[in-house]
């Protein structure tokens, strides 16, 4: 097993931005968790915003298990969860699936997000942001999520706040507008791979680390390259992670 | 002393439902279909919704799942809710059970139509031997949680106007709008339905399951549906289904919107905006592949599976068919699944390559004794000239002369003395292999 590997405990700050990638034969939503469970476990005063198209009662759920109470930390202000979907839907009409309507409810979605951030002063706040491309498969426009994800980065910036936001690829060469926009400002490009060999009973994916274009000459970022990408198993909440052919002697 | 885990209070099962065995605050439904109930893990997971789909146009499976799982719902008494302009037609279709529940013959019928229709070779010492099994079978045991419907059953008309009466069969169409705003629509009158049945349950300790069929998203009767928009409403359904504890539904899309040729990775987008997606892709239109698996009438595929307030699907877990919690600690793979249609159900089950080209019979050399003595090998060209006696070549060496010739060479090398056999036989004969 490797120790302390993705435990997110040295995040780095000041608007850094963590990207996830993912498949639906691989869902990082562990990492997620993983990122949530550790922020919230620390006693220095973390705030963490989840904004998620999933019901919280998931969030809660898999939280309880790894001995986190999301209700607990919901009373005392160190966690918000914005639910995406209400935030893109209009209180009026609550299943649009009109387009025009959307354009609104972005900004919408952004201020929630701002008003989250801008609720307690103290602690270290701390985005998560679930799912970006669900956004744009649903009828936003390309250009709308990218400047969606711009302005985002920029709240964190002078929010002094650390960003999390997990992308699905769908197996194109070509990533989209907006994974060529996350790429391009992430510091750290978390890749969740499936085995090329299909799925497996001992090992349920693969994670590489890449380092992103806003990183800069950071010399402390250990980059896990795909020839050498470490394995993981998840278990019901939590996850092992292993390097490959070490699997039998944790496992 | 024995310890028994605490179940939540709120899990008390209404008939035809169980606890999930991962989580057991979730509760979750038969499908109607034992083969597929394992392959999600025990059932479909009440709040949860499952997307079928057919990318086959010759064929109808994605309807008849869709019919195994409305005919559950009724059996089941769980309130069931159809939308689709020609749900009437749907439901008179459905299957039903054979009579007065009692012993399920239909296990041992399916084994010996499937005998009779290619019966192998086998030396006689394992004829008395069962076949290995591919499938799970319905067991007498869980028959309060999934009925063994046989597809020669047909509901009967009286149950589906009964049920109709009741209110526990509802049809739910707009015809007076069309596209996204029909979408809008029929979206409000589901969470009617289900706000109207918790409303009506409050005070009583289990609401019975609501089930949603809607099998024909976006056919041409829904009218011009864009990609996103189709998405956008699975979200919305799933989202609506997370409200409600009790609800889960069973989506299906027509041929053509069941294939990646849509757009970019549109059997991936369906998947993530979905709880779970599968796909029955039949052979119809492959007629290659249905001389490769001829027992079986199409591939089954798992896009993805319901992981109710967990990471792992519980079907990691407990699926026979998968085959992975048995290859868990040999690091072994998932079982390639497949279905077919029988005489009475329909099956899925682990896909195997036949006995010729299986991998015991894969060769990479010819064997050493190996003749064709079975049949005689027709001549490729019958008129193909004999091949003429090899050129004798002579080879004069100095202080050595040797002929080579194609058969053979001799050498002139020192003959070694014959080993002596110090036993001898009276019968030589019996030795000589």
């Amino acid at each position: 097993m490797i120790p302390g590997f993705l435990d997110f405990d040295e995040l780095r700050h000041g608007g850094s931005l963590y990207l996830i990638t993912d498949d639906v034969a691989s869902p990082a939503t562990f990492l997620l968790h993983r990122a949530i469970h550790a922020s919230l476990k620390k006693a220095s005063g973390n705030r963490c915003v989840i904004v998620s198209s999933e019901d919280i009662s998931y969030w809660k759920a898999i939280a309880i298990r790894s001995g986190v109470n999301l209700d607990d930390c919901q009373r005392s202000g160190t966690l918000n969860f914005v639910d995406c979907f209400d935030a893109l839907s209009l209180p009026s009409k609550p299943f649009v699936l009109s387009q025009n309507e959307h354009d609104l409810s972005l900004s919408l979605l952004f201020r929630r997000i701002e008003e989250c951030l801008a609720a307690h002063t103290t602690g270290t706040p701390f985005i998560v942001i679930d799912d970006v491309a669900s956004l744009e498969w649903t009828g936003l426009s390309p250009t709308e999520v990218s400047r969606f994800v711009r302005a985002l980065v920029s709240l964190a910036r002078r929010f002094d706040a650390t960003i999390i936001a997990r992308q699905h690829v769908l197996g194109s060469p070509t990533p989209n507008l907006a994974t060529r926009i996350l790429l391009e400002l992430c510091a750290v490009h978390v890749e969740v791979l499936p085995l090329a060999t299909g799925r497996s009973g001992a090992v349920t994916g693969e994670i590489a680390i890449h380092r992103g274009h806003a990183a800069g000459r950071d010399q402390e970022l250990k980059v896990v390259p795909r020839s050498r990408a470490v394995q993981y198993k998840l278990s019901d909440h939590s996850a092992l992670f292993f390097q490959r052919g070490t699997g039998a002697g944790i496992l | 002393m024995s310890f028994k885990r605490k179940l939540p209070s709120s899990t008390t099962s209404y008939p035809g439902t169980r606890p999930c065995p991962s989580a057991p605050s979730i509760l979750i439904s038969s499908s109607g279909i034992p083969s597929l109930d394992d392959v999600l893990g025990g059932g479909i997971p009440l709040s949860h919704s499952l997307l079928v789909l057919s990318p086959d146009p010759y064929s109808a499976y994605a309807s008849l799942v869709h019919k195994y799982f409305i005919a559950q719902g009724l059996i089941s008494s769980h309130q069931v809710c159809v939308v689709d302009p020609h749900a009437k037609q749907l439901v008179d279709s459905c299957m039903w059970v054979r009579g007065t529940l009692g012993p399920s013959s239909s296990t041992a019928d399916d084994e010996q139509e499937a005998d009779r229709g290619d019966k192998i070779k086998i030396a006689w010492r394992y004829e008395s031997m069962r076949q290995f099994e591919t499938t799970v079978s319905h067991s007498q045991a869980e028959e309060e949680y999934c009925r063994p419907f046989e597809l020669t059953q047909q509901i009967p008309p009286h149950i589906v106007d009964k049920v109709s009466e009741s209110g526990q069969l509802s049809l739910i169409w707009d015809h007076s709008t069309q596209g996204i705003s029909r979408l809008q629509s029929i979206l409000q009158r589901i969470d009617d339905v289900l706000s109207r049945t918790r409303a009506e349950h409050s005070k009583a300790t289990t609401v019975p399951p609501v089930r949603i069929s809607i099998p024909s998203l976006a056919s041409p009767h829904w009218g011009d549906l864009d990609p996103s928009t189709i998405l956008r409403f699975l979200q919305s359904l799933k989202r609506l289904l997370r409200q409600y504890s009790f609800a889960c539904a069973m989506i299906s899309l027509p041929a053509h919107l069941s294939r990646d040729s849509v757009e970019e990775g549109w059997i991936r987008k369906l998947a993530w905006l979905s709880d779970s997606c599968v796909s029955f892709a039949a052979f119809s239109g492959d007629p290659s592949l249905e001389d490769l698996f001829p027992r079986h009438h199409g591939l089954f595929h798992i896009h993805r599976l319901p992981t109710p307030h967990s990471l792992v699907p519980p079907s990691d877990r407990f699926s026979q068919l998968r085959g992975i919690a048995n290859s868990a600690n040999g690091g072994g793979g998932e079982n390639n699944l497949a279905f077919k249609s029988t005489r009475k159900r329909l099956v899925i089950e682990t896909l195997h390559l036949d006995v010729d080209g299986g991998i015991s019979e894969r060769r990479t050399a010819p064997a050493a004794m190996s003749t064709d003595v079975v049949t005689p090998r027709p001549a490729r060209f019958p008129e193909e000239p004999k091949p003429e006696p090899y050129a004798q070549i002579g080879v004069e060496l100095a202080g050595a002369v040797g002929v080579a010739n194609g058969d053979s060479a001799k050498s002139d090398r020192p003959k070694k003395a014959k080993k002596k056999v110090v036993f001898h036989a009276e019968k030589p004969e019996l030795y000589d292999f």
